[in-house]
């Protein structure tokens, strides 16, 4: 088999360049291997994400880059070893939504990511997507809107969680529509889809990616995505922003780098640099088109000012709304 | 069957079969070594399959993930080491066989129940797919409070030795899984301000400690020596007639009953062991056995674990719903590699598919060749001497418990449970009714509250849908049966009391 041969060769190419490529600036930062923190299980989007750049990313900072899953207590786990791992570099936050949706619900937690944490830069984005059980009668999103209202007990969604981007997203939907659904918590997103598939539950908020799978094979509806523009490989399904509906939070999952606080400057700006460049890869560009993760690269006071703003707007909707996860 | 043919071809190239050869090996490494689980090495294997052909990196994947579900029991039979639920059932009567000098045969029972059992998986898999498929999405939250329900009180009606402790421990078992994070609220319980008990004790550490842990403290007041002084011939691990004759039976009832289980996520693979169990318990002429090295409880379970690996793959592959963390990933691999998992997986990538589904028999196959040999060296394990071999075991655990979420706690923990397993142990409670109520507890919690929050609080909805009803009037079955035969044999003693 030809490929077997190309793709060995790939792969032992790949193992020398990672230890030979040169460390340029920031002194002589990266002298040894730097630690990539997710603070979710393997298997998870953040891990996949973390899988995809992890070669890539060592390769140009010119030391291998490991990822290390510390999950537990809603990140908290690994937050709290990030905050107290020394500010050197070599320790890096691999950061998702639920940094500022944990602080949102849990207003007393003494851990605040924005004095723990230096932003380095923003990574990418994923646009998330309504979907809906397609034996259910709305075809549009007015409809399904009135549907809601309608239902007696409220509408019910499937998320991976309390506190979950499912979760939090579906529950701003709905107050910007001015419905109470019941909630209907899975563990993990793999659970919920199949929830609303098999006609257990009503609807989800899901990553488009998989809402786009889901509605070929016939399982769901899509009715609206949360994107700027519409989707090309959806092209007949509204955004939110055309059918009136502009929340002030993110309803989209977001990803960026941090290191501890203190860390200094030069450092921050080498590992920023060296994610920019692995970003533009054409190989990890192909594979995080794969995974559904846009591109999306931003300078640190970019990252920095996003993170501020969700905990602020998260916090004010999670007090209004009443949502709890101690 | 064309496809079948094409699956064959595909997995018979040089480049598949040697990646499918490799994945078996390093998962029979990963799996005999306590506690670092298939989990951790899937997840660092990803990044390198970038480099390899979507079929061969799947093929690859999947490798590590069943050999190391066959690798698992060669720990917890020779040295009471479990890492998974599903491997914990193997030592309750593998771990009794080791020491009874029979090391040998409970290995060689494995081997081929496992190898039995991923057969008639994949088979079923082959032809059951979409049946299968339509069954796991028609389980809703009333359907799977009713089969754990069937599954918690299967294990209560069944455990060994005094029925009050064996009810005593499902509860302990019940109590440990109220640990962590409620799911629908997200109230934290029992933390004791801890945050690395917010999500509960894992899984992994209550099963090392209970009963590796346990076990190693409890040898230290067992006189000197090793666990088995004979020398082991080849004779000695190939079972003897009498022994097949029990076993094999037990292998097709396990694999029937894995293969059932196996689709529904997240309880697959460990309640299928359960089951299988508690059936061969409860269909023995004498239950008494089991526990004490009876081959059908060595031989069963681990061809329903196996065959549940197997027909797991379904939801994974043709829904794209994990049913475990380890599953999750190489849901993950496909989607780098551009494969959307799903229904039209099947139709418009046949090569990678039925390719894979190919691999996964010879990779059984594979196990079965490699794992014989094996046999030898891995008995040779138990003629160390103990007061070398167990430090060397706690090591392993402390390294294997740690890999798992790369946290000092939990290393803590299972040695603080290992010394709460010891105290049962010498109060002669058993940790597995204990470990089944951890499992099944949270399970049972979460589908029951789940169904009254879309039932609007009406517990009718657990009845008025037929599969569940089907199998909770067979729980009432079971238990009129149970009740039934008790008041039979009280009724015998009396009448034999009242003519003696």
């Amino acid at each position: 088999m030809k490929f077997g041969l190309k793709s060995s060769l790939g792969l032992i190419a790949a193992l020398v360049l990672s230890g030979s490529a040169l460390a340029q600036g920031a002194g002589d930062f990266p002298n040894k291997p730097v630690t990539l923190v997710v603070a979710f299980s393997p298997g998870g989007s953040t891990d996949n994400l973390a899988r995809v750049i992890v070669d890539d990313f060592g390769q140009v900072l010119g030391q291998p880059v490991v990822v290390e899953n510390r999950p537990g207590a809603g990140g908290y786990v690994a937050w709290r070893s990030v905050q107290s791992a020394p500010p050197d570099g070599y320790t890096v936050l691999l950061a998702e939504n639920a940094v500022a949706l944990g602080k949102a619900l849990r207003p007393d937690e003494p851990l605040d990511p924005r004095k723990a944490f230096e932003a380095v830069a923003k990574i990418g984005t994923a646009p998330m997507a309504l979907i809906i059980n397609s034996k259910l009668e709305p075809k549009t999103f007015q409809e399904f809107v009135e549907f809601a209202k309608a239902k007696e007990g409220g509408v019910n969604f499937s998320s991976s969680g309390v506190g979950s981007v499912s979760h939090m997203t579906f529950d701003a939907l709905a107050d910007l529509i001015g419905v109470q659904p019941q909630h209907i918590p899975y563990r993990g997103g793999g659970e919920a889809n199949a929830a609303v598939v098999g006609g257990h539950v009503d609807a989800m908020m899901q990553s488009v990616g998989s809402a786009r799978k889901l509605s070929e094979e016939g399982g769901v509806r899509v009715l609206a995505v949360t994107s700027e523009e519409r989707n090309p490989t959806m092209p007949d399904v509204p955004t939110l922003k055309e059918l009136g509906v502009e929340p002030d939070v993110e309803l989209r999952f977001w990803w960026g780098i941090f290191v501890p606080a203190g860390t200094p400057a030069p450092i921050k700006e080498k590992l920023a640099a060296a994610m920019k460049e692995t970003l533009e890869r054409p190989a990890v560009r192909d594979r995080l088109a794969n995974i559904e993760v846009a591109p999306e690269f931003g300078p640190a006071e970019e990252m920095a000012a996003s993170l501020d703003s969700e905990i602020t707007n998260w916090s004010a909707l999670v007090e209004k709304r009443g949502i709890k996860a101690d | 069957m064309d496809a079948l043919i094409l699956g064959f071809e595909v997995a018979l190239t040089g480049t598949n079969l040697a990646y499918c050869f490799l994945g078996v090996l390093l998962g029979t490494a990963i799996g005999v070594l306590p506690g670092i689980g298939a989990l951790a090495a899937v997840s660092m294997l990803l990044p390198v399959t970038f480099y390899l052909h979507p079929t061969t990196a799947l093929i690859l994947l999947a490798g590590v993930y069943y050999g190391a579900e066959y690798g698992g029991s060669t720990a917890s039979i020779l040295l009471r080491l479990p890492g998974t639920p599903a491997s914990a059932i193997t030592c309750l009567d593998g771990y009794p066989m080791a020491k009874q000098g029979k090391a040998g045969v409970a290995l060689f029972t494995t081997s081929v129940g496992s190898f039995i059992g991923g057969s008639l998986g994949i088979i079923l898999m082959m032809v059951l797919t979409p049946a299968i498929m339509t069954m796991s999405l028609a389980f809703g939250p009333a359907e799977y409070f009713a089969i754990i329900l069937l599954g918690l009180v299967a294990a209560g009606t069944a455990t060994g030795g005094s029925v009050v402790k064996g009810l005593m421990m499902i509860v302990f078992g019940l109590l440990v899984g109220c640990i962590g994070t409620d799911l629908n609220t997200g109230v934290v319980r029992y933390d004791l301000g801890f945050y690395e008990l917010q999500d509960g004790i894992n899984m992994v550490v209550l099963a090392m400690g209970l009963f590796g842990v346990s076990e190693v403290i409890a040898s230290i007041d067992r006189p000197g020596g090793e666990i088995v002084q004979r020398r082991i011939s080849l004779r000695s691990m190939i079972p003897s007639r009498a022994e097949w004759r029990q076993a094999y039976p037990a292998i097709l009832r396990g694999s029937a009953i894995g293969a059932f289980f196996g689709p529904l996520p997240g309880t697959g693979p460990s309640l299928a062991s359960f089951m299988s169990y508690l059936v061969e318990k409860r269909i023995a002429r004498d239950p008494s056995r089991f526990g004490k090295g009876a081959i059908e409880g060595v031989a069963s379970p681990e061809a329903a674990n196996n065959a549940a690996v197997q027909t797991a793959f379904i939801p994974t592959l043709a829904l794209g719903i994990p049913g475990t963390a380890t599953t999750a990933i190489l849901l993950g691999a496909m989607m780098v590699h551009g494969i959307q998992p799903g229904p039209r997986l099947v139709t418009q990538n046949q090569d990678l598919f039925w390719g894979v589904i190919a691999s996964f028999w010879i990779g059984n196959l594979l196990l079965l060749i490699l794992n014989i040999p094996l046999i030898g060296i891995w008995v040779s394990i138990l003629k160390i001497p103990y007061r070398l071999l167990y430090p060397a075991i706690l090591i392993f655990i402390c390294v294997g418990v740690y890999s798992v979420n790369n946290n000092l706690f939990d290393v803590w923990m299972v040695l603080i449970v290992g010394l709460v397993g010891y105290g049962l142990r010498l109060l002669e409670f058993e940790p597995a009714p204990l470990l089944i109520g951890y499992i099944l507890g949270p399970l049972l919690e979460e589908n029951l509250r789940r169904g009254l929050l879309l039932f609007r609080g009406d517990y009718m909805g657990f009845v008025q849908r037929p599969i569940s009803a089907g199998i909770l009037l067979l729980l009432v079955l079971l238990i009129a049966y149970v009740a039934w035969s008790r008041y039979r044999a009280v009724r015998r003693g009396v009448s034999a009391a009242a003519a003696g």
